[in-house]
């Protein structure tokens, strides 16, 4: 505010003393013109310099027609909003070069430089940029286009939530480095894991890693509620009574309980592997086998490999080069059964292979694992909200009566005729950035609102198909400052030829 | 009216003085921007002050009230005083001569006759010639001094191996200090003289002696070194009014340090260490694992370079020596000298020494291990990977168990590598007995012999069967007829045709019989063959016994493999009986327990401070307490890692943001930015893990559709 006060201050000694000299010339002739002149120099001057009219309630962009080509720049991006810690973060998009250079496209966080690509001159092309987030909570990333000087700078908000470990039982035949390692590394990630290990019959040796003691002799419906995901090798379920495995049966059916098994040929066929129906190969020697998993691929060495004959209902999750399937998932009821061939996978580890034996059993456990229960979850209808435009945010409920509050004003929502668990709201970011919708269990989802001026090219492109275009910032209500110059150099310009005229 | 003579006189004259005194003053300011140049230059290396101070020089000495205009009343005090004879009334010329009195008309004719007799003058001229003088000597100076610099930049960097950075680093120090004096002496090992650098910054050899000798321009009460925030270093004042003050230590671990006076802390300032590296050995020959085979010189001649940073003050072969077989193995071991002599002031060493094995008393069967092993100054040691020297033992390749029976049982053309062998070096021992022409012909023998044994190996990898040229024991093989009956019900057969033109046995891509690796080691076992038949067939048998005898260790090694391999397949456990199986007595058996919690890693909070490092950056609000201690265990966790002084501006940010947030003040967005890039760096790659997928709960919706699906 006090700039403001400066500014006409300042303005008004100017325009009392441009009036004086007008008023004080010997020559009288056009005085009121002049006069006039001045007030509006110094008022097209003024107007300019302070922001008047610039700071708007909230009121509706106004859609105008516009015939434009695909403007240079990003016209497309997709990246997921929100990931779990340690996943990957991609970023795609489509990039469309007008120019006659090259474009580089740059994806930064954190001051540092994550990822690039060149667009050549005169092409539209696709691009990807792959980075593993190391932030814990949400962060801004930038996605900087440069030619020869800055095209395009946007931004990339990305909440990384924290990860909530799964608890697993793991049931072996016998005592194995799978199972030893699996246990090791699940624990050493906090993961709780409990192990049940037959030694001999009816002998067992248990473990029980970030957790407390518990009986294990047998397995009951209330001990089984209490897990994610159920690891047993085909021999431990083989050796199971009947009521145990009546019991993982109805968990898995009816409670949505992971079981992930890891079969041999000589299984016996249960409920666990009747949709996985084994080959066994008959080349028996150990050769090293490359191993297709969730898009990346690993080298193991196997003896005498097992392979999943594909069904109809069973997914495949590791293939060989050849399509081979090496483990496969399929429903069974509302739990997921997820069987494997692969029983050496720890010599990864013993390797240093890291990396390998993370995403396998990332994959089959993620694939299997029991699915969290949530009292609430927010959709953000609009792909990129912007500000001063409507967004249209969708609850999804159990509660019958769910109030909500964005940004701490409250959120009114209407049940969808259709569908009684949805609710749908309509919210008007007022300022760029990080929104906060809460419903009322009281977890917060938060959501990023961008700038009117971000992805341009995209908004232009988004109206273009609609046939209007916005002119953001263009309203009725408030004179582009383009007339305001116009005016400024006319009343100089006049002031400068009437001296002259004399 | 003046004479027009006189006039131009004054006036030319007044024009050359001008300029004259014009080129002097110019000369003048550019022996003082020289000058200037020269004194920027020693100071901070950079030539581009010249344009800048030449043009302030010029300006100060040339604009002021135009002071090189030289005007006629100055020509005429010039005249007046330099000659007498002018009597002072030079004025009297240029004045009019109508307006002049009647004593100044005579006097003005008096001495226009003296000025006619006096030559035109040549004011300043000396002074000109000084400037010129002086500038060509500044010049000429300064030009030397800027090449005395450059080439004693040069020297320094060649001296101290890195170019000397520490003139541009520019330090932040207390406003009490008035200057520091860092004298480091390197250790003994290294060889270096003491030096001294007047920067906090350093760098030192480890182990190095370090001595502070710091200047206030105030007396202080107490001045300490805080190294790494865990070690104090009082400093003791060495004059009465306190503002001399000097402190020890020694340069072990690699860091930061503070100056804290009073209660005032200072800046970070690096200390970085020169470890000292181990002696690096490199053998250029022999081969990690060689073989002499027989007939070849046993003698094996080593070359070894040897380095190291510092200086190498010892380097010798331990050898061991391995003979006898089985139980029988005896060990010797024996340090070999070399001929050079270590003065440990050399850094690079290219030994060479030939070991000779019958000297080191090897024999055939025996092996000789050896390392090389260098020491530094330092009293470290490096050795090399260990080396294998064979002698094969042909005495072992003969034999054979199951060969008592010294009959030959088989037919006469199979003979055997050994038999060849055998029947060469009988062949040897008898040349001195025999004919030239027996020789010759059973040394031809010999060689055909290997050349069947040769075809035979030969057939395995799938070669072409020879005409055999000269021996006609072998019968021909290959003569069938491609020309078959013609028979009218094979009269569309395409493949009776096809066969009648090609060729179709013994492809070599056929052979698949063997392995890769066994047919390139059954390749190599034919080469060698190949060889011996030359040599035999040119009666050269001495030279064909090398190849022969390689051959034969080749073939030994196949026939060792194939066995390997049928051992395996060949294994067969009896059946296992279930019932009889685990019906042992297990009560006494108690159930093993583990149990064990694992605890979180440090890096967890260092992810969390990035992101809380990233809301700072929005300036909105303040981070609340437990985000605060956050970022205080990032930053202890940062100042744990300034040992590589790469992180130092980081922790230097990092606190400096704390600080900020204690006093409710937004974090400077510069000292934001260097710590959450430092922490990016910092945090290693976050590991993928398994996580489950979201459903809303309790939807009863779907709840009832899954109910309808389970019913059928």
């Amino acid at each position: 505010m006090p700039l403001h006060y400066i500014v006409l201050i300042i303005c008004l000694l100017l325009l009392v003393f441009l009036c004086r000299k007008e008023w004080m010339r010997p020559n009288r002739k056009r005085l009121a013109a002049r006069l006039l002149a001045s007030l509006l120099a110094v008022l097209s001057l003024a107007y300019l310099i302070l922001p008047i009219g610039k700071e708007r309630q909230v009121t509706p962009a106004k859609t105008v027609f516009q015939s434009i080509d695909t403007p240079t720049g990003i016209t497309a991006i997709y990246w997921p909003r929100q990931i779990s810690a340690g996943s990957a973060l991609q970023v795609q998009g489509l990039f469309n070069n007008k120019g006659n250079h090259p474009v580089k496209l740059l994806l930064s966080g954190f001051n540092e430089r994550l990822d690039s690509v060149t667009i050549p001159a005169q092409q539209q092309q696709s691009f990807i940029f792959n980075t593993r987030p190391k932030q814990a909570g949400r962060a801004l990333y930038s996605l900087i286009a440069v030619a020869k000087d800055t095209i395009e700078k946007e931004t990339i908000p990305l909440e990384v939530v924290p990860l909530k470990p799964l608890k697993v039982l793991l049931l072996a035949a016998a005592p194995d480095f799978e199972h030893k390692f699996l246990a090791g590394w699940l624990s050493q990630n906090g993961y709780m894991v409990a192990a049940r290990t037959a030694i001999s019959k009816n002998k067992y040796s248990y473990t029980y890693l970030d957790t407390t003691r518990f009986p294990l002799e047998q397995l009951t419906p209330a001990l089984l509620n209490a897990f994610d995901v159920l690891v047993a090798d085909a021999g431990a379920l083989a050796a199971l009574n009947a009521r145990e495995l009546a019991a993982i049966r109805t968990q898995v059916a009816d409670k949505g309980l992971g079981l992930l098994v890891k079969t041999d040929s000589g299984a016996v066929r249960n409920f666990y592997n009747q949709p996985f129906p084994l080959t066994a190969t008959a080349d028996k020697s150990e050769r090293p086998v490359t191993l297709q998993l969730a898009g990346t691929t690993a080298m193991l060495r196997m003896e005498a490999p097992v392979y999943i004959t594909s069904t109809p209902g069973t997914q495949a999750l590791v293939t060989d080069a050849q399509q081979h399937i090496l483990a496969g998932s399929s429903l069974y009821g509302s739990g997921k059964l997820v069987n494997t061939t692969l029983h050496t996978t720890y010599s990864w580890l013993l390797a240093g292979n890291r990396e390998s034996y993370q995403n396998l059993w990332s994959l089959l456990l993620q694939k299997a694992a029991r699915t969290k229960p949530h009292t609430a979850q927010w959709f953000i209808g609009t792909a990129l909200p912007r500000v001063r435009m409507p967004v249209t945010l969708r609850l999804e409920t159990s509660m019958p009566q769910p109030t909500a509050t964005i940004n701490g004003a409250r959120l009114s929502l209407a049940q969808d005729a259709v569908l009684p668990f949805q609710w749908q709201g309509v919210y008007w970011p007022m300022q760029a950035g990080w929104q906060a919708a809460v419903a009322a269990s009281g977890d917060t989802c938060h959501w990023y609102a961008f700038d009117e001026r971000a992805w341009q090219p995209i908004a232009v492109g988004e109206q273009q198909h609609r046939g209007s275009i916005t002119a953001a910032g263009a309203d009725a209500s408030t004179l582009p400052e383009i007339y305001i110059v116009i005016l400024l150099l006319l009343a100089l310009t006049f002031l400068w030829v009437e001296e002259k005229m004399v | 009216m003046a004479d027009v003579r006189y006039l131009h006189r004054f006036h030319v004259l007044r024009q050359r003085w001008q300029m004259y005194t014009l080129l002097s003053r110019a000369l003048a300011a550019l022996t003082m921007a020289v000058v200037f140049t020269t004194l920027v230059y020693m100071m901070h290396g950079a030539w581009w002050w010249a344009i800048p101070i030449t043009i302030i020089c010029l300006t100060a000495l040339l604009l002021p009230a135009y002071s090189w205009k030289v005007t006629e009343a100055d020509v005429i005090r010039y005249f007046n005083i330099t000659y007498p004879e002018m009597e002072e009334s030079s004025g009297l010329l240029l004045k009019p001569y109508e307006q002049l009195t009647f004593l100044e008309q005579l006097q003005a004719q008096k001495i226009a006759q003296a000025l006619d007799a006096i030559p035109t003058p040549r004011p300043l001229k000396k002074h000109l010639r000084i400037c010129m003088l002086a500038f060509i000597l500044v010049l000429t100076v300064s030009a030397g001094i800027g090449w005395w610099v450059n080439v004693e930049t040069k020297r320094a960097v060649k001296e101290s191996g890195t170019p000397q950075k520490t003139a541009v680093v520019k330090e932040n120090i207390l406003p009490e200090i008035s200057g520091v004096t860092i004298s480091i002496q390197p250790p003994a090992y290294t060889r270096k003289a003491k030096r001294q650098q007047q920067q906090f910054n350093l760098e030192a050899e480890e182990g190095a002696q370090l001595l502070w000798e710091i200047r206030t321009n105030q007396p202080v009460a107490a001045l300490q070194l805080v190294l790494n925030d865990t070690a104090w270093i009082a400093l003791q004042a060495t004059d009465k009014t306190h503002t001399q003050w000097t402190g020890r230590a020694a340069a072990t671990r690699a860091g930061f340090y503070q100056v804290q006076l009073d209660s005032k802390l200072s800046d970070l300032y690096k200390i970085a260490i020169i470890k000292d590296q181990n002696p690096v050995i490199n053998i250029v020959t022999p081969k990690a694992y060689t073989i002499i085979d027989y007939g070849m010189p046993t003698r094996i001649s080593l070359k070894v370079s040897v380095t190291d940073d510092y200086g190498i003050s010892n380097a010798h072969i331990q050898a061991t020596v391995a003979s006898g077989s089985g139980e029988a193995v005896k060990f010797k071991e024996q340090p070999i000298a070399f001929a050079e002599s270590f003065s440990g002031a050399g850094t690079q060493y290219t030994l060479e020494k030939t070991l000779d094995l019958a000297a080191l008393g090897m024999q055939p069967g025996s092996e000789l291990y050896f390392y090389i092993q260098a020491q530094d100054n330092h009293r470290q040691l490096a050795r090399s990977g260990m080396y294998m020297v064979v002698l094969p033992d042909t005495a072992q390749l003969m034999n054979i168990e199951g060969m008592a029976n010294s009959m030959n049982l088989k037919p006469e053309y199979f003979r055997s590598q050994r038999q060849i062998i055998i029947e060469t070096e009988q062949l040897i021992r008898d040349r001195d007995t025999l004919a030239e022409k027996t020789f010759q012909r059973r040394s031809n023998d010999l060689g055909i012999d290997q050349r069947l044994l040769r075809l035979r190996y030969g057939k395995f990898l799938g070669e072409e069967t020879e005409n055999n040229i000269g021996d006609d024991r072998l019968e021909e093989e290959h003569g069938h007829d491609h020309a078959v009956s013609n028979d009218a019900k094979d009269f569309n057969n395409a493949e009776k045709i096809m066969d009648q033109f090609s060729h179709k046995h013994d492809i070599a891509e056929d052979a698949t019989f063997f392995d890769p690796a066994t047919k390139s080691q059954l390749k190599a076992t034919i080469t060698e063959m190949w060889n011996a038949e030359r040599e035999l067939r040119t009666y050269q048998p001495q030279a064909a016994l090398p190849y022969e005898y390689k051959a034969l260790r080749l073939l030994k090694d196949l026939q060792q493999k194939s066995r390997a391999y049928v051992a395996k397949t060949s294994v067969r456990t009896p059946p296992l009986k279930p019932e009889k199986r685990l019906t042992g007595e297990l009560d006494k058996i108690i159930f093993p327990l583990r149990q064990q919690q694992a605890t979180s890693a440090v890096t967890d909070k260092m992810a969390y401070a990035l992101a809380i490092l990233e809301t700072l950056k929005s300036g909105s609000h303040l981070p609340d307490a437990v985000s605060q201690q956050v970022l205080q265990q990032a930053a202890r966790q940062l100042a744990t890692e300034t040992a590589t002084a790469r992180y130092l501006p980081a922790l230097q940010a990092m606190r400096q943001i704390l600080a900020a947030l204690e006093q409710q003040q937004n974090a400077p967005p510069a000292a934001v930015a260097i710590a959450e890039q430092a922490l990016y760096n910092l945090l290693p790659l976050p590991a993928h893990l398994p996580q489950a997928g979201n459903a809303t709960a309790n939807i009863s919706l779907s709840q009832q559709y899954f109910m309808n699906l389970q019913k059928k």
